[in-house]
């Protein structure tokens, strides 16, 4: 497995022996080669070097070349004021005083601005590290595009007249396509959409305005063949949940969000079916049960015997070692169940990780009732628990060193008799 | 319901124009000016400030909020002047140098005049003669700094500084904010105040205003 497949592995929502490494380096990476912001996102030579010098140093599995949320809007009529160690800033909205949307024939096309520059150091990056990096294209928002446009007053707009903002993020989600499509072309694997803005509007305003756009801009990069992120600035804990139901191959967020919760919805929202099983096993969603009622069943239990399996891999690429290590930890958790039985009790709930695995293919998958019901077994995650946060309060290590894998698996019971 | 209760409750919703048409029945009903702006629009623009502080309301909302109050403080302020109403305190506020983000600045300013406070809006790009300037020229009690950007909030920093090379350092209070900006970062500059969010900065520029 290369380091882009790994990220691309995890894209398709499989699980990877580790966590993919995508570093942000914007006008930093010119920081690495002395060149200043304005140097970096204005000259092909000066990006391309300081790219290449991200991925010598950082050996990321994937990259975003260029990330300059001003590039469509430049094109698009607004000025900018640039500046020495950040990137531009939107000084003016065509749209400030006229309340119109711009005609399609304004799409930006590959010779207006920087595009010229921005798609051939794509095309160099693809040819020079593009064979082991995934590369990411990163498009404006149609939130943030718009606002580029119109300025705050978008925000009036949104209780002032709503069918504007339609007609206007309409406009600018035909834009994001545009761009994806000369991204793609260019070579990239990955296209973002990167919408800072989302994070200051209410779940029943995205909802009302950015589902549809969202849902049809994601589903247009899937259709190219190509992977997809949604890209969020700022606390955007609240909209996690909106923003998965616009069908992402996945969600960037910063340090402002609450991870914890936010991982809390991305698990219950198995019909994205992160893990490939859902409804492919008798012991996962939607057969395993309603998600609310296995919480309330897993909380009335009294104790918790958390039991964990480490695993050495050959190197953080090891497919089949992490592999290994599950199979082992399915046998572990058969064992357990059936040779400590008397110990928990009849009414003892067996939980392990990632799912049953008892069989190789489920009978559910022929329409057959469970194979061996004494021994199946549901995940953790099935129960609602959160796997790294049970770790944390069994005072066990989630991750126990480098090309390690770790695998948890718990009793509920409620005698206590061990 | 009361009118002035309906004053609040319809600028929560952002509803500006049954807001300026109630302020005027106020009027009309002889009820004091103070009173009105009092219970009226402030009370409802506290409401939406703790809101937002709450993470329940979002931009949009308080920027239909604020823009009801403004609706309804238009039709009171030619009356303030006449009672001799007075305001809050005097406040400049700007997005400093180099920065030209105002989303937050502009929240900030509407929290504030919903506290009753008078604000000079300096704008976006302000360099720190200008917020000199507003204080010593048109006597701001408080001079307020944005910035979104860690590359720009360092200009805070020469804010400060600008004031005490003015001589006017003991006779302003500097309040700063921002995405980047923290409590730490306040104190290592040498600025008085660092609020987390719109609603606690308007909050804390009344204080500070009483206090000088």
């Amino acid at each position: 497995m290369t380091q882009k497949e790994l990220l691309f592995s995890a894209l398709r929502h499989e699980t990877t022996p580790r966590a993919p490494w995508v570093p942000f380096a914007d006008v930093h990476a010119g920081k690495l080669i002395g060149a200043d912001a304005q140097q970096v996102l204005t000259d092909e030579d000066t990006l391309l070097k300081a790219l290449l010098e991200v991925n010598r140093l950082y050996k990321p599995d994937g990259q975003p070349v260029v990330f300059d949320l001003q590039l469509e809007a430049e094109i698009l009529g607004c000025e900018l004021a640039w500046a020495a160690d950040g990137p531009p800033s939107v000084a003016s909205h065509p749209l400030a005083d006229t309340m119109t949307v711009p005609c399609l024939c304004t799409l930006p096309k590959p010779e207006q601005g920087r595009l010229p520059l921005v798609l051939n150091v794509m095309r160099k990056m693809k040819e020079l590290v593009g064979e082991t990096t995934a590369l990411y294209g990163l498009i404006c928002g149609p939130f943030t595009l718009a606002s580029h446009l119109r300025g705050n007053d978008l925000f009036m707009d949104m209780y002032d007249d709503e069918d504007y903002v339609h007609d206007l993020l309409n406009y600018c989600t035909q834009c994001g396509k545009a761009m994806s499509d000369m991204f793609l072309e260019a070579g990239m694997d990955v296209i973002a959409v990167v919408d800072p803005l989302v994070s200051q509007i209410s779940s029943s305003h995205f909802e009302e305005f950015l589902a549809e756009p969202y849902t049809e801009l994601f589903a247009h990069i899937r259709s190219k063949n190509a992977f997809n992120s949604f890209f969020v600035c700022g606390d955007a804990t609240r909209n996690i949940e909106v923003m998965c139901k616009t069908a992402p191959d996945s969600i960037s967020v910063d340090e402002n969000v609450d991870i914890l919760a936010a991982k809390n919805i991305t698990d219950l929202l198995c019909e994205s079916n992160s893990c490939g099983m859902y409804g492919k096993s008798w012991m996962c969603p939607p057969y395993i049960g309603e998600i609310e009622t296995l919480i309330q069943q897993a909380k009335e239990y009294q104790y918790i015997l958390v039991y964990q399996i480490i695993g050495q891999l050959e190197d953080s690429y090891d497919f089949e070692g992490m592999m290994e290590t599950g199979k082992a930890m399915t046998a572990l958790a058969g064992a357990v169940r059936e040779k400590m039985a008397s110990c928990f009790g009849a009414d003892a709930l067996y939980l392990a990780a990632g799912g049953c695995g008892i069989c190789s293919r489920c009978a559910k998958l022929d329409d057959q009732p469970c194979r061996f019901p004494q021994k199946a077994l549901a995940s953790l995650e099935a129960y609602g628990i959160d796997v790294s946060s049970l770790a944390a309060a069994a005072n066990m290590k989630y991750i126990n060193g480098s090309d390690t894998v770790t695998y948890f698996a718990a009793v509920l019971f409620h005698e206590k008799e061990v | 319901m009361s009118v002035l209760t309906e004053i609040s409750e319809n600028l929560q919703k952002g509803k500006a124009k049954i807001v300026k048409q109630l302020v005027q029945q106020a009027i009309d009903e002889g009820i004091p000016v103070k009173q009105i702006l009092d219970e009226g629009l402030l009370s409802g623009m506290s409401v939406i400030g703790e809101k937002f502080k709450n993470n329940e309301v979002f931009v949009p909302e308080v920027l239909v909020a604020a823009c009801a109050m403004n609706m309804g403080a238009a039709l009171l302020k030619p009356l303030m002047a006449q009672e001799g109403v007075e305001a809050a305190g005097k406040v400049c506020i700007g997005t400093v140098k180099g920065d030209l983000h105002d989303i937050g600045k502009n929240l900030v300013k509407m929290m504030m005049e919903g506290k009753g406070l008078e604000v000079v809006d300096l704008g976006t790009d302000v360099s720190p003669e200008a917020y000199i300037d507003a204080a010593q020229n048109q006597g701001c009690q408080v001079i307020c700094c944005s910035a979104l950007f860690t590359t720009t909030m360092g200009v805070m920093e020469e804010v400060v500084k600008a004031a005490e090379t003015a001589g006017i350092r003991d006779k302003v209070k500097i309040m700063v904010g921002g995405a980047p900006v923290t409590q730490d970062f306040c104190e290592k500059i040498g600025a008085d105040k660092y609020t987390p969010d719109a609603a606690t900065a308007a909050d804390a520029a009344v204080e500070l205003c009483k206090a000088i």
